[in-house]
């Protein structure tokens, strides 16, 4: 049974984490300057060696954005699987290619990570469901 | 005066120094707590992909899977550990119950139904790839107890209605240790029974000691069903003579004494359904990650004209949960029947008696399942705690660790192998003894169907774990 002294501590423990956690946020992101789209190939995706590929445009001028360092991270959809990463090459006219290799079936979701020389990066998270065996 | 136990948790030196002190649990229970609430809050606040949130990944990769080796190396210390209890501990200084549970629901049926629908809720909201639901089930959870535990007296939450406790209670009866008796002759000339009743002692003398909220008085308590490991006993007994002792995995199922604050499990069908549904929910659990069966219910989908999710899945939770023991273990216990010659023993009398043999099995086959997750997913807590603690603005040195994981699936999938393996020797193990118990020297002819039946489940088993895992595609296609 607990005591009244340590119902106390409990209780300081709980409000002392609630608002620790409650006063922490991740940082809004900056309006994005970029429309990313991408594609994998083979098309419907499986398991084994994939390309992602990756098109960029400038979504204030909507030509396409060369120059840009990619990368491509998979993340199944389920906790508890190692992110696979990958580095993406320029293939001309704003667009990317990155080799990857999806471990698993399921559901998959492509996080790029995009930097345009003088802007600030920005990341898109891309659903990639039914990944087959 | 009975043999001393192998081990007595409680004797040795140092383990056994820190179970006396009263603080035990609250001690046991902190760290959990604290666990829980960094996982509500990067469930609701931080990032809403599951592999990178401390919600998801320490409930549905390292939580249950250490909640289950636990229960096979140990005991029931999670429910020891539970901080749902300790919250509604606290919830009490300020609320005192008034209530007694209604007698008519003190049964395990209404612990089963929710059991099934956390089972069904997992596999309908995609629980295992949402933080913030994942988030909102804790918050349910600890919502519930309060509420439960401040309106009725004594552990209502955890005897009649918790799912995680009584998925614990049923597989605590694998578990080598339990809390017991040390000399049952000391027992005899108590005349305080503080164990149930607790003491009431002066604050100088420790205070108050609390008598066994579960009901369980421990001179004819046996085995671990509806056992949290709360210490609460340990810390009433006047005689010191209630210790954590070893015993033979899996005894409790064999024999049918009478049982404090459970009866005979002979006469509780709510206690055989636990134990059917708590085997069958172990091939469904794994089901839900395997392409096959994802075939099967884009069939009845397109089949049945019913695009949403709910009553597909709802129509494979009636099937594996209610029509498959049914027809199974049926014609088992019809067998059973036959074979011994006992044709005026109903089949239910049968089926109470030997559905808690399917046990080890379906234990063996939710410690493969989580196992696989665990092996393969071992190290992912470390990025995931490392971002979070970066986004409380706590940087730690080195990259995130992103690279992080576990062993090969290849090798997990050995590994399931065996696990399931020693289950099925486990269940047919109980299910001789069970026979040896009941039928005497029909034995070999009773135990026959009930082997034949440990077979199929291990073969099914055996199947589902072998199929490429499928980290629970979308069926439908369409995210339903």
């Amino acid at each position: 049974m607990l005591a009244l002294r340590e119902s106390r501590t409990v209780a300081l423990v709980v409000a002392a984490a609630v608002a620790l956690a409650s006063g922490c946020h991740r940082p809004g992101g900056a309006a994005p300057t970029l429309l990313v789209q991408c594609q994998i190939t083979p098309s419907p995706a499986r398991v084994g060696p994939a390309t992602a590929l990756i098109q960029l445009t400038d979504l204030a001028t909507g030509h396409p954005a060369p120059g840009a360092v990619v990368s491509v991270e998979g993340d199944m959809s389920h906790a508890g699987m190692t992110p696979v990463f990958a580095t993406a090459k320029a293939i001309g006219d704003g667009r990317y290619a990155a080799p990857l290799t999806l471990t698993m079936a399921g559901d998959w979701v492509m996080i790029v990570h995009a930097a345009v020389p003088g802007r600030p990066a920005e990341e898109r998270q891309i659903p990639l469901p039914g990944v087959r065996p | 005066m009975a043999p001393a136990p192998a081990v007595d948790l409680v004797r040795l030196p140092l383990l056994g120094r820190f179970l006396r002190w009263r603080g035990a649990r609250p001690a046991l229970q902190m760290p959990l707590l604290l666990l829980a609430i960094a996982m509500v809050w990067h469930g609701l606040a931080g990032p809403q992909l599951a592999p990178k949130n401390l919600a998801t990944t320490l409930s549905w990769v390292h939580y249950r899977s250490i909640l289950v080796i636990s229960l096979l190396i140990a005991g029931n210390v999670f429910c020891a550990a539970c901080p749902f209890m300790l919250v509604r501990q606290v919830a009490r200084r300020f609320v005192r119950p008034r209530f007694t549970w209604p007698q008519r629901l003190r049964t395990k049926w209404l612990s089963l139904a929710l059991l099934i629908l956390i089972l069904y809720s997992y596999e309908l909201f995609r629980l295992w790839s949402s933080p913030r639901l994942t988030a909102w089930l804790i918050l349910a959870y600890f919502a519930g107890a309060v509420a439960v535990d401040s309106l009725f007296k004594h552990a209502t939450f955890c005897k009649f209605l918790c799912p995680i406790g009584q998925f614990n209670f049923v597989a605590s009866a694998i578990s080598p240790l339990e809390v017991a008796v040390r000399d049952p002759d000391v027992c005899s000339g108590c005349r305080t029974k503080d164990c149930i009743r607790g003491r009431r002692t002066t604050v100088a003398a420790g205070g108050p000691r609390r008598g066994c909220e579960m009901a369980l008085f421990q001179p004819l308590k046996s085995g671990n069903m509806d056992c949290t490991f709360c210490l609460d006993c340990i810390h009433a007994c006047p005689h010191d003579n209630i210790g954590i002792v070893s015993r033979r995995p899996g005894e409790e199922m064999v024999y049918d004494r009478r049982r404090s604050g459970i009866g005979r499990f002979s006469r509780r069908p709510d206690l055989a359904a636990l134990s059917i549904v708590f085997t069958f929910g172990a091939l469904i659990n794994a089901l839900g990650m395997i392409g096959p069966v994802y075939t099967l219910e884009a069939w009845l989908a397109r089949t049945l004209h019913l695009p949403q999710r709910a009553p597909i899945l709802g129509l494979l939770f009636v099937a594996v949960l209610i029509v498959a023991p049914l027809l199974l273990i049926t014609p088992t216990c019809l067998l059973t029947q036959r074979l011994t010659g006992m044709r005026s023993t109903p089949l239910t009398d049968i089926a109470r008696r030997y559905a808690h043999c399917l046990v080890p099995l379906g234990f063996s086959i939710w410690l493969a399942h989580y196992s696989y997750h665990l092996l393969t997913g071992l190290w992912t807590f470390v990025p995931v705690a490392q971002s979070a603690l970066s986004d409380l603005g706590i940087f730690l040195p080195g990259p995130v660790r992103w690279d992080l994981g576990g062993i090969s699936p290849a090798a997990a999938t050995s590994i399931e192998q065996f696990l399931i393996g020693c289950g099925l020797l486990g269940s047919l193990q109980t299910a001789w003894r069970i026979a040896e118990s009941v039928h005497g020297a029909a034995k070999r002819r009773a135990v026959l169907p009930w082997a034949v039946l440990c077979l199929l489940l291990w073969s099914a088993a055996l199947w589902l774990l072998s199929q490429p895992m499928d980290m629970r595609g979308t069926f439908l296609g369409n995210g339903n």
